[in-house]
Formats: C-alpha cells, structure tokens, sequence
C-alpha cells in the first residue's frame, strides 16, 4: 500500500488533471441549441492552405480598368495586344482564358494562408471556420454575419449585376458596419488584402461535367459547400466585376434646399413603401399628386419587413427589417454622399434595390436621410414631438 | 525588516506616545466612519483623487465634426444609480483610512530614525522585542489594526452589498414594476433583449437591440446576463455597475438610473481582439418619455417578427 504523503498527493494530482482532461461529451453539453448549427470551433483548426488557386480577376468590362491601374504600378510588367486586344503579363500572375474570355489571376497558396491565419484570429467568430456564416457567436444574431459562399455583398456599392472589386471589400472592412459586431477592422492594410484573397476563394465551384454524381467525395464537397451546381462568384467566368460607385462631388450648395427636395424624392420614389413615411398623410398625396381619398399601407409611419433576403439560416431565408432612419443606426452612412451611393447601387440581397437617379437626387436624398438621422435618431423627445404630428 | 519593526516597537515602548498614538488612529477612523455612513445617502466626502479622465465619444463622421465638441471630465463622474453614491462612500472611506495610516507609519518610523541617530558616546543596540510588555504591546497593535482597518471596511461593504448590489428585485410584484432585460454578450457586441409593452419575455415584441440599451428613469432595471462564447463583463461607470456575462449561466443583477441621459457601456473582461470597440449606449429616460419610446418600439419589434426564424428567439435557451 502506499501511504506516504507524497504518494498520495501525487495520486490527487493525477486524478485532478485526468478530470480537467476529460474528453468533452458533446450529448452531455445541456448549453447547446436544439437545433445549434453553430458549433464550438473544430478541436484542430488548420491554419494553412495547401494549393495555390486561380480566381477571376477581370471580365470584359473591368479588364481596362485593371490593367491601367496595374501598369501604372508596375510599368514594364503588363502588355497590351493592340491586335488581339489582350493584356499580358510577363509574371504570368494574371492570365487571358481564351474559351471564357475573362482574365484569371493566381494566388499563391503563400497569400491563401496569410489570409487563413488572419481570418481564423479575426472573422471565424461570427463568419465561420468554413465561411459559411455559422461562427459560435453568430448565434441568434440577426441580420446573420455574411455567407462567403454566396458572392453577395451588402454594401459593396457595386452595380448589383456585377461583384466587387477587391478595393471595394477592402472599404468594408476598414470601415466596418455600423450597428452590427463588423467593426472598422484596425489591421494592416496588407494582411486585410490578404484575409479578401482568401474569403474570395471561398467561392464554391462547379460541379466537373465529367463528374459521377454519386460519387462520395462529390457529395461531401456539395454538403461543405465546397461545390455546387454552377460556379459562385470570384469562380465563374460569367461574371464580371466592378468598383464602387463614384457619384461625384456635391452639386447643391445649399443643405438646406437639397433636404426639402430630398423629402419630395424620397416620398416620390416610393422608399416609404418599405420605410417609414416621414410626412403627413395630406402632404404626402401632394407630393404624389394623388387623390384625397388615397389610402396608404397600414403603419404609415413603421418600417415593413421585407420575407425575402439572402440570409439563410438552417435552409429558411431570414425576414429582415428595412431601417426607420430617425430610429436604427444605418450601417453604411456617415456622409450624405455614402448614403447616395448606397442608393444609386441598391443592396443586393436585401431587397433594396438600385435607383438610376441623377447625382442630383442621389445627394438631396442623402442629405434628407443625414438630416433626419442627425435630428432625431439621438434625441427620443424631438423624435417623439414629430412622430405625434404624423399620426 | 526586523530591524524597523524593532526601530517602531522602541518607540513606541519608551514613551508615552504610544497611547496617543492608538487613541488618534482610532479617533481618525472611527468618528468620521460612524457618522458618515449613519447618513449615507446625502454623505460626498469630497477627497477623492484626481483618478480619470474620460472623453466623451466624440462622432467622428465629417459633416458632424463642428457639431460634436469633445468634453473633458476630470474625476469620477456623480453616480447616476440610487445606489451608486454607497461605492462612493466606500472608495473614498477605504481611500482615507488608507492615507491616514500609512501617513502613522511614516511618522513612527521617522520619529526613531531622527531621536536615535548616531551621536558621541552612544552605542547602537539590537532588539527582537521578545519581553512579555513587548509581545503584549504587538498583540494590541496587530487587534486593533485589523478590527480598524480590516473588519470595519468588511462590514460597511457588506452593509452595501447587502443592501445595494445584491438587493436585486425577485418576487412576483417587485419584477412586475421592474424593467426586465436580458443581456447576451458576444464577440464582439452586447445583445439586449427587453420584455416590451407586455412585460414577457420569449414574445413577438420582445425589443431586441445590439449595442444600445433603453431604460426608463426611476424604475428598478434587473438584468440577467449570459454570454455566447467567452466571458464578458458589463461595466456601466456612471451607474456603478459592473457584472460579468458568463457562457452557460445566466447572472443576476440590477440598477436603478435615477438622471436621465446617454451613459456609456463597456465590456470589462478582456474578451479578445477586438475588446476595446466592445462599448455600447445606455439611454434613460423619462418615465412619460420612455413609455412612448417603448410603444414605437414594441410595433416595430412586432412587425419584424419571424415565428419561423426560432434560432432568433434566444429568450431563454439558456435557463434550461
């Protein structure tokens, strides 16, 4: 028998590290959702990427823009084909595809695991380990975080038709999106570069045309979302891509005159049909120049909520709430020009779309939308005064 | 350090100074201790250190930059709780005695450094002060250090514990007049989730915000907190108020705002990277206010409903 007192505490010890050791029994966790798809990071999370990949770096329309901004970076590395109207490049980094007639750019596995490594320390949280917008603390968070999957992006403020550029992901990051945990990232401009190379390729690709479809490894790979029926976003060749809307300077010299031609174009529009009206009843029908006997939606003065999104949580689409700007922060919005170029580009996959109007109207609605924020959305008493005179 | 101890013993033995010396650490502490705190609630003692500055945030967005000058507060701002003046009181009390006492000790060790210095025809002695006057005398000292300094500042904090902090409303009609919220800490966000216009949780106008927290003025707010993933800590200055949100527990906790107006909420519990832009808004208003407040918001809480979506309905998975 042992009995010393040294065998016996060696013992305790023992037995208290095996306890504090103790395999964790996912079935026995009482504090997990029913139905929780935001499960606690895998126990080995891979830091690196192994291969290099090739995403698209430009179509037909954005090829110009590119090239003109890369040779001016670097002069003696790109060429343009005056014949074949191609650009070429000595490094061989960015590449023409003759069949899909896009360009294609190489990243190297190097940059994917930069990018990893800072992904899993800042996004994985709320983004996901896989991108798919399930991270542990996107738990019951609404609106969800972004699924990489989808190629989407809110507030780009790129043409809906087109996806963003890597200067415009970049923009999102650094100034993060109000009212929501995404905050103005405060990471080196090179390592954000980095982190963009690689939730760009998070893009699903196609299934092989060649492929077995009842192929196991397929199958896995459609279920990680890995792959998928056509190629998403920065892999397939159809799409195109574009910069940030540049509305250009402000035209109206006086803020107050483009507020009240701003209240009649947001009425004129119809943005109430969504978001609040913030005019009267009467005066409404006498921006539309509608009868005295027209009726409007029920809760005039509330936002509507919009069934239909691009957020999906356990395969439902999320019902997501338009913003009443005397009372929600706005996400993208500190200057009367950031909300004209929200406007002119619309917001994909929330069912706000893109308004064609002259940079004219784009920033008297800007301005109307600052004005109302700046008046009432911190001041509960003035927002209750000129809510009363609504209803 | 056997030498100091010996150095004040040898004082305080040969002389009559000691009593005194007893007699006005006790006096200094005691008087203003019982009488202070007997009135507690009207009682600033005004000697607190210059111990912070804070800025109020100041909006950094372009058009509003003339707007939003940046107000310098020096010192700890007034409480905003009713029961906040009660940590007041004992920050600056535990600040006074402290003061007070360590002043005695330097007095004492000076007073033998100055009168036994080195002079002709004086030899230096060495002394454990082992005699039975000696021990008596450090047993007196030792007791009434501790009951001074030590049980006196234990039994005003739990008086404030006791009656303050832990005095958190639980029956039925002391939460019906409370205003309820449950608090989710995430990385890197506050979740709040209040009861709405009919005082439920777990219902379709359950007032959910991130980052933003409305109260009403004058009523009890009890919070019960948890957390999604690390442990948080909600820290409200002006309220003095500071609880940690726990992952798989539901904490408990409560204020009163007695002013009205924007105060800030940090998160006290280094929570990872992005821990320092984890600050969030407290507004308190006015009861007529805030009932009007509360109705818009129930509508819209309403209206943006989605019964299927039950993964949002996050009051109270984590009770059970």
């Amino acid at each position: 028998m042992m009995r010393s007192p040294a065998s016996l505490a060696a013992l305790a010890s023992v037995a208290f590290l095996s306890l504090g050791f103790a395999p964790i029994d996912d079935e026995t966790d009482t504090s997990a959702h029913p139905h929780d798809i935001h499960a606690r990071a895998p126990l080995n999370v891979e830091f690196s990427v192994l291969e290099d990949d090739v995403l698209l770096a430009a179509g037909e329309d954005y090829a110009e823009t590119l090239f003109t901004r890369l040779s001016e970076e670097f002069p003696d590395r790109f060429s343009f084909d005056e014949e074949d109207e191609i650009w070429s490049d000595s490094e061989g980094e960015f590449f023409y595809d003759e069949d899909e007639e896009v360009y294609w750019q190489h990243i190297s596995k190097e940059v994917l695991s930069a990018g990893r490594a800072d992904y899993v320390q800042f996004c994985a949280s709320c983004h996901g380990f896989e991108g798919n917008g399930y991270g542990r603390s996107a738990r019951a968070l609404r609106p969800p975080p972004r699924d990489f999957r989808q190629g989407i992006y809110k507030f780009a403020k790129v043409d809906p038709d087109y996806i963003p550029s890597d200067a415009a992901l970049h923009r999102i990051i650094k100034n993060g999106l109000h009212g929501t945990p995404m905050y103005p990232w405060d990471i080196a401009d090179s390592r954000i570069d980095n982190i963009i190379q690689y939730v760009k390729s998070l893009s699903p690709r196609a299934i092989p045309e060649d492929a077995d479809e009842d192929d196991p490894a397929i199958i896995a790979a459609i279920e990680a979302g890995t792959m998928s029926e056509d190629a998403v976003g920065w892999r397939d060749p159809y799409n195109d891509i574009a910069d940030r809307y540049d509305i250009g300077g402000d035209p109206w010299s006086s803020r107050d005159e483009a507020i009240a031609r701003g209240e009649e174009i947001y009425h004129e529009i119809g943005c109430y049909n969504c978001h609040p009206a913030y005019v009267p009843v009467p005066r409404l029908r006498e921006i539309l120049g509608a009868t005295d006997d027209t009726t409007y939606r029920e809760n005039l003065t509330f936002s509507k909520i919009v069934e239909e999104s691009s957020y999906t949580v356990l395969g439902d689409p999320v019902a997501i709430m338009p913003p009443d700007f005397t009372w929600n922060p706005i996400r993208v919005g500190a200057t009367a020009k950031e909300i004209g170029t929200t406007l002119r580009s619309g917001i994909p996959g929330a069912g706000m779309p893109a308004w064609d109007l002259p940079a004219e109207d784009l920033y008297a609605v800007g301005h109307y939308i600052r004005s109302l924020i700046d008046t009432y959305q911190n001041d509960p008493a003035a927002r209750a005064l000129y809510m009363r005179t609504l209803r | 350090m056997h030498t100091t101890g010996s150095l004040v013993l040898n004082v305080l033995r040969s002389s009559r100074l000691r009593w005194i010396v007893v007699g006005l650490l006790a006096a200094v502490v005691l008087a203003p201790a019982s009488s202070a705190h007997a009135s507690a609630s009207s009682t600033h003692l005004a000697a607190a250190p210059v111990l912070a500055v804070a800025l109020q945030d100041a909006d950094v967005d372009a058009d509003q930059a003339d707007a939003a000058p940046i107000v310098k507060r020096y010192g700890p701002f007034e409480p905003a709780s009713s029961y906040g003046h009660r940590f007041d009181w004992l920050f600056n009390f535990i600040t006074i005695l402290i003061s007070v006492s360590f002043l005695l000790v330097l007095i004492l060790l000076f007073i033998p450094v100055v009168r036994d210095r080195a002079k002709p025809n004086k030899k230096a002695h060495f002394d454990h002060g082992s005699s039975l006057a000696d021990k008596r005398f450090t047993t007196i000292v030792s007791v009434t250090v501790f009951i001074v300094l030590d049980a006196l500042v234990l039994y005003f904090a739990m008086i404030d514990l006791r009656e303050g902090y832990w005095n958190i409303p639980r029956g039925e009609d002391e939460l019906a007049e409370a205003y309820q919220v449950e608090v989710l800490g995430q990385q890197w966000a506050w979740n709040f989730r209040a009861t709405g216009a009919d005082g439920e949780f777990g219902t379709a106008d359950d007032i959910v915000t991130i980052n933003h927290l409305t109260v009403p003025q004058n009523r009890p707010v009890v919070l019960n907190l948890a957390s999604k993933d690390v442990i948080h800590s909600l820290y409200i200055p002006d309220m003095r108020f500071k609880r940690d949100a726990n992952p798989g527990a539901v904490n408990e906790a409560w204020f009163e705002p007695i002013k009205s107006g924007d105060f800030a909420i940090l998160c006290a519990e280094l929570c990872g990277y992005a821990h320092y832009q984890m600050e969030s808004t407290l507004t308190v208003l006015p009861a007529d206010l805030f009932d009007e407040w509360e109705a818009d918001a129930s509508i819209m809480a309403t209206a943006g409903y989605d019964e299927d979506d039950t993964e949002a309905q996050w009051a109270w998975d984590f009770r059970n």
